[in-house]
Parts: C-alpha cells; structure tokens; sequence
C-alpha cells in the first residue's frame, strides 16, 4: 500500500507540471494550421503508451476543416479514430507520427475524434508518456 | 496487476488530482467554497474517467461566419453596449462579458465594420486585464489590430490569436473555469446574434437552420461546463440546460456516415445525413430563453 500511495504521489506531481508543458507543446503546430483559422481552443494532454485521448464536436457543413494531432516522439506513432455519434467507427488512420488532415462533412455532423497511441514495444519495462495536442482549424 | 497496469491507474488517479486540485486551487472565493468543495467528490468521478476526454465548440468567428453564410446582415443594435462595462464586478460577469465582447467583436469583423471592431476590442482588452491576461491584449497586439483594421481576413486571423492567447493563458494560470465561462458567453451571444438577426431577416430558414445544428455543440458547451466545480458554473448549466431541453423536445435524425479519403493528399470527406430541424415553437421558445440568459449576463 506504502508503495503504490508513493507512485500515486510521483504521479500526481508529474501530472500537475505537465499541464503546463502540453499547452505548450500544442503551441508549436500552429504555424501548420494556415490557411486555416484556430477554434480558439487547444487539447492538450500527457498520455502513456496504450493510452487514448478524444475531441468531441459539432462539425457544420460549408464549413471545411484541418485536423492537426501532434504526439511526442516517445510516445512512437499514434493513430486517429473517427467516430459519429454513435460511438460507431466512421474511419481510422494508420499510424503516424504526427496527423495533418483536412476535411469537410456533406452535412452538419457530431463526430468525436479519438487519438490513441501504441502499446510499449517489446522489451519495453514500463510505458512511455508524452504530450499529446489537438487542434482543429476552419475556414 | 503489473507494473505498467499499475502506472496506468496511478496516472489517471494523478489526472483525477491534478483535476481536482487545479479546480479548488482556482476556485472562487465566498461563501459557497465548502459547497464547491464537497461536490466534485462524487461528482467528478465519472467525468475524470475522461480526463483526457474533451469537448469542442466553434469559435464566435466560426458563429459569425456561419450567420453570414445563412443570409444574417450586420445589426449593431442586438450587440452589447460597451457603455455596460462598469457593471463587470464579480469575475463571473467579467468572465461571461468577456466572451460576449469577444462574439460581438468577431461578428463585427466578419462583416468588416473596423469602427466596432476597435470599439469591442477596447472593452475586451479592459475585462481581459481585470482577469489577469493582460499579455494577450499586448500593445503590439493592438498595434497589428489598428494597423489591419480594413483587411478582414487578417483580422479574423489576429482575433482568433488574440482569443486563442487569452484562453491559454487562462488555463497557464489556472483559471480553466474562467476560460470556460468566456466560452460560455460567447457561445450564448453567439446564439442571441443569431436568433436575434433571424428576426429581421425575410428569408431566415437557413439562419433557423444553422441555429437547429447548434444543438450538438450546445450540448458540447454543457459537458465543458459540467467539468467546472462552483456555483457559478452550476448557474451556467442550469442556463445552458433550459436551451437544451427545448431542442431535446425533437429528435435529430442522422443516418450513419460514409467516409470518402484521400490518403495521399490526406483529404476526408464525411458523407452521411442529418436533420436538426427546429418547430417553430421550438425556434420561440428558443429565441426567447437565449434572450433571458444572454440579458442576465450582459446586465448582472
């Protein structure tokens, strides 16, 4: 019990500081996101090795869309699910290291988009963690 | 269990925390600080579980894009005076006005009017330094605003940076639950522009369109607002869920997508159909209790 109280301690800690450090990591992308303008937020979070994270949102048609994930390198390459409002699978990428996609919808559509990074390789003792940024552009 | 299970656990409980200590670290002073405090215990755990689950809302640029592209023209007559500003007390109000200010700023960009623009940036930048992100509205922030104040594409790109800015800084500072509520109340200025300017329009039924496919990311805002611990954010939510349940008097009818791509050129294209049409009752009812909660707002 001590020892798991003292990983949730180291945890709890590295999670606090990295908050910080994701928002800024998101930062570094934007500069790709052009032509496109910013939805005025950014998703930004620490995820381990077989780890996921999702955006839920309201895609309108007319309007058209860039799609940019960017995953530390730790991490290894990650891989992006689209999902209607379902929870259905609509498409899955293959695995990159960093997304770049540009989209439309043919109707105004609630999708979740989920990013989820690869298990630890082989040999690999304890999982990775890394930053992990959406973000979503329009025009 | 081994110790990468174990790990896993450990980080999200360590989310949970950091979740949970950044909302009590931020939260407001006053007299409701033991009711924030002995909610989330319960409350929060289900929304933590999706701790790295996020919800995402267009921007008031995007809002006001998608009005013109309807047929809405520019009416300075429903925006919010800038007369109002000394009303902005608590941080709540300063918070919510900031995100009206921020809409009506971006509607009056999308429709080029630099004289408004000017005007609502100056109150923005007012409310945005009472908040403690001063930064954002830098003078050479303001100087690139003045100097590009006749070219609308470059303005919608600087507002959306200027925006951008304010909410991360919000969030460096941990403030999440300020940058939440300027979501928020530029969201809901967003629908009152719109429902407002339908009204005045002669063929409005694809502004009433735009405004029944708001719906999804209403509901978006309500889940982004729900992860928020204190009684302003409550009041927020209970605001946003009277909208809603006249929109859930209806159900949407989508049929499942169909997905195009091009993988070299990586260009999707999500097929599929939907109808987010609205009663007129609905629209009414609508227009009527966005027009309560936005005058709520703007005149605490």
């Amino acid at each position: 019990m001590k020892n798991i109280l003292r990983i949730l301690s180291i945890v709890l800690i590295f999670n606090t500081a990295s908050f910080g450090q994701c928002n800024g990591f998101a930062k570094k992308s934007f500069s790709k996101l052009k032509p496109y303008l910013n939805t005025q937020q950014v998703f930004g979070t620490v995820l381990l090795n077989g780890d996921k994270t999702q955006v839920s949102s309201t895609f309108y048609f007319g309007d058209e869309y860039r799609l940019l994930i960017s995953a530390d390198d730790k991490l290894g390459k990650i891989q992006l699910n689209v999902k209607d409002a379902n929870g259905l699978v609509v498409y899955s990428t293959k695995a990159y290291g960093s997304i770049m996609w540009d989209f439309n919808v043919e109707s105004t559509q609630d999708l979740t988009l989920e990013v989820v990074t690869p298990e630890a390789a082989a040999g690999q003792t304890t999982d990775n963690s890394g930053c992990v940024a959406i973000i979503v552009g329009f025009k | 269990m081994g110790i990468n299970s174990i790990l896993k656990v450990a980080s999200k409980v360590g989310f949970i925390m950091s979740f949970v200590l950044l909302a009590s670290c931020s939260g407001d002073s006053g007299s409701d600080a033991v009711t924030n405090d002995s909610i989330p215990v319960v409350d929060s755990i289900p929304k933590i579980t999706s701790a790295n689950a996020f919800y995402s809302i267009p921007s008031p640029i995007q809002l006001g894009q998608m009005l013109q592209r309807a047929g809405a023209g520019y009416d300075k007559s429903v925006l919010n005076p800038t007369d109002n500003l000394t009303l902005y007390v608590s941080q709540k109000s300063k918070a919510l006005n900031l995100g009206v200010y921020s809409a009506d700023l971006s509607y009056s960009a999308v429709f080029n009017q630099s004289q408004e623009v000017m005007s609502f940036l100056t109150s923005s930048k007012k409310l945005a330094e009472e908040l403690g992100i001063a930064t954002s509205f830098s003078s050479l922030m303001m100087e690139r605003m003045k100097k590009n104040a006749g070219n609308r594409d470059s303005l919608l790109y600087i507002i959306s940076e200027l925006f951008l800015s304010s909410n991360e800084a919000l969030k460096e500072n941990d403030q999440s639950q300020i940058s939440v509520l300027v979501l928020a109340g530029g969201f809901v200025e967003g629908m009152y522009i719109g429902t407002q300017v339908a009204k005045t329009v002669k063929n409005n039924k694809a502004i009433y369109a735009r405004i029944g496919e708001f719906r999804g990311s209403l509901n978006n805002l309500i889940m982004l607002v729900s992860t928020v611990n204190g009684s302003d954010a409550y009041d927020v939510l209970a605001d946003l869920k009277k909208i809603k349940a006249v929109y859930d008097e209806s159900a949407v009818v989508e049929e499942r997508p169909v997905t195009a791509v091009d993988t070299t050129k990586k260009i999707m294209t999500i097929g599929g159909k939907s109808n987010y049409k609205l009663s007129d009752d609905q629209i009414e009812k609508i227009t009527e209790i966005v027009a309560t909660i936005r005058a709520k707002i703007i005149k605490p």
